[in-house]
């Protein structure tokens, strides 16, 4: 089945069809989901936001240049909810571990399970900034040009301040294995 | 320890944003160099870290959240936009709007400039008209010359534009006496007055039904009347002279 164009959608949720906003909904839930979550931490705030991101988009749909990408756009929106979320919400502590049931070695899935949660743990220390570059350069696969257009940020600033956010990610996973 | 500029290179060579050249360096690097091939080593664990964090995180379906929160936005916005009053519903439209604010504009030029709705004090033509200056389309009403031994009245009305009627009056007389000019108010009205007389006891009055002038000695009076329908009327002239009635006679005023 072909894949119907953002665009298209948008045009038929803009004359009236509600249903055809559900596509938009399935097709980048998760990964708004995803990039929430590693932005806030909680799966819980995250699913809140996602759902508001998405209330949002609806009621602003009008404003939508089709001149550019919608993901981008949505990007923009759910990153700003997340940046607006975590001004508000200063002290971050919740991390949401998740572990799965494997037959690997004991002693393996514990050194994965502590690299994780030092991983998860250093994302959330990180900068609002490093930490959006981070979370979607790996957790969304963005390239430097899509990245630059959800930022806003020019390809060169991407490229430098990712540099900083992976160097400093590291140093913090490091310090706490 | 690693130079800042290869740990940059390392990190660009894994993102693939690097030119043939510098890959080959890179490579070379990482072959020859153990602190860069170190380096190397802990930057992909870290990226494959991050790509197994991203890929452990659980799915979620919010698509019947989100579409039900949407449909009560709708509801609550329609529940509002039929609460809304009158006047939110009926300006909503921006040209309807525009529509309404120039037939407001005539209602209220309608209700500037009607003479029907006019009210005392606000006459329509110039004093220079009521002083009978000028006298441009007015067409004479009646002529009422009156003499009695000691009162001599001139009294002439003209139609005027916009259905006044201008009574002017030469009144002379040796004692004090009133003229009153009474009709009826759903026929006439009274908009100006003017005495022209350095005597101030000579004055004149009015109220819904008349106009009184009292007088005394030679003076000219100008009253304007406005005619509030087409009909032919009677203006009733009396004067009285220490409350004993003088005159009496009734003109008929057609236009």
């Amino acid at each position: 089945m072909v894949k119907k164009d953002d665009k298209k959608i948008i045009e038929e949720v803009l004359s009236g069809d509600l249903d055809a906003f559900g596509i938009l909904i399935e097709r980048y839930q998760q990964s708004i989901f995803r990039m929430i979550f590693k932005m806030t931490g909680s799966s819980v705030e995250a699913e809140e936001l996602t759902q508001s991101v998405f209330v949002k988009i609806y009621s602003n749909l009008t404003q939508f240049n089709p001149k550019y990408k919608f993901f981008s756009w949505l990007y923009r929106i759910a990153l700003n909810e997340s940046l607006n979320y975590l001004k508000s919400r200063k002290n971050i502590s919740v991390i949401n571990v998740n572990t799965s049931v494997t037959h690997e070695n004991p002693e393996v899935i514990l050194h994965k399970k502590e690299r994780k949660e030092a991983l998860q743990q250093a994302i959330m220390e990180l900068s609002a900034m490093e930490r959006t570059l981070i979370v979607l350069k790996y957790y969304e696969e963005m390239t430097y040009k899509e990245i630059s257009n959800v930022t806003g940020l020019s390809v060169k600033k991407v490229k430098s301040r990712l540099f900083t956010g992976r160097k400093r990610l590291k140093e913090l996973v490091d310090n706490k294995l | 320890m690693i130079k800042r500029k290869i740990e940059k290179l390392v990190q660009r060579y894994l993102d693939g944003d690097v030119s043939f050249k510098e890959k080959k360096y890179v490579e070379e690097l990482i072959r020859d160099d153990p602190s860069v091939k170190e380096y190397y080593e802990q930057m992909m664990l870290l990226e494959e870290d991050l790509y197994l964090d991203a890929q452990s995180i659980e799915g979620v379906n919010l698509k019947d959240d989100v579409l039900n929160e949407i449909q009560i936005m709708k509801m609550k916005k329609k529940i509002i936009k039929d609460d809304a009053g009158f006047f939110e519903k009926v300006f909503a439209n921006t040209r309807l709007n525009i529509a309404y604010a120039f037939a407001l504009g005539l209602i209220i030029g309608f209700f500037i400039f009607s003479p029907a709705i006019r009210q005392k004090g606000q006459p329509s033509i110039p004093e220079s008209d009521l002083y009978g200056t000028i006298s441009h389309e007015a067409t004479t009403a009646f002529t009422l010359p009156i003499e009695l031994p000691s009162v001599k009245v001139s009294l002439n009305a003209d139609y005027l534009p916009q259905d006044f009627i201008r009574i002017s009056m030469d009144i002379s007389s040796e004692e004090q006496i009133r003229l009153r000019l009474s009709f009826n108010k759903d026929n006439f009205q009274p908009w100006n007055m003017k005495v022209i007389s350095a005597d101030p006891e000579c004055r004149l009055l009015s109220d819904y039904n008349s106009v009184e002038v009292i007088n005394k000695g030679e003076n000219r009076y100008f009253v304007l009347l406005k005619k509030m329908n087409h009909l032919e009327e009677q203006i009733e002239i009396r004067i009285f002279s220490n409350d004993l009635l003088l005159y009496e006679n009734i003109v008929m005023v057609s236009k």
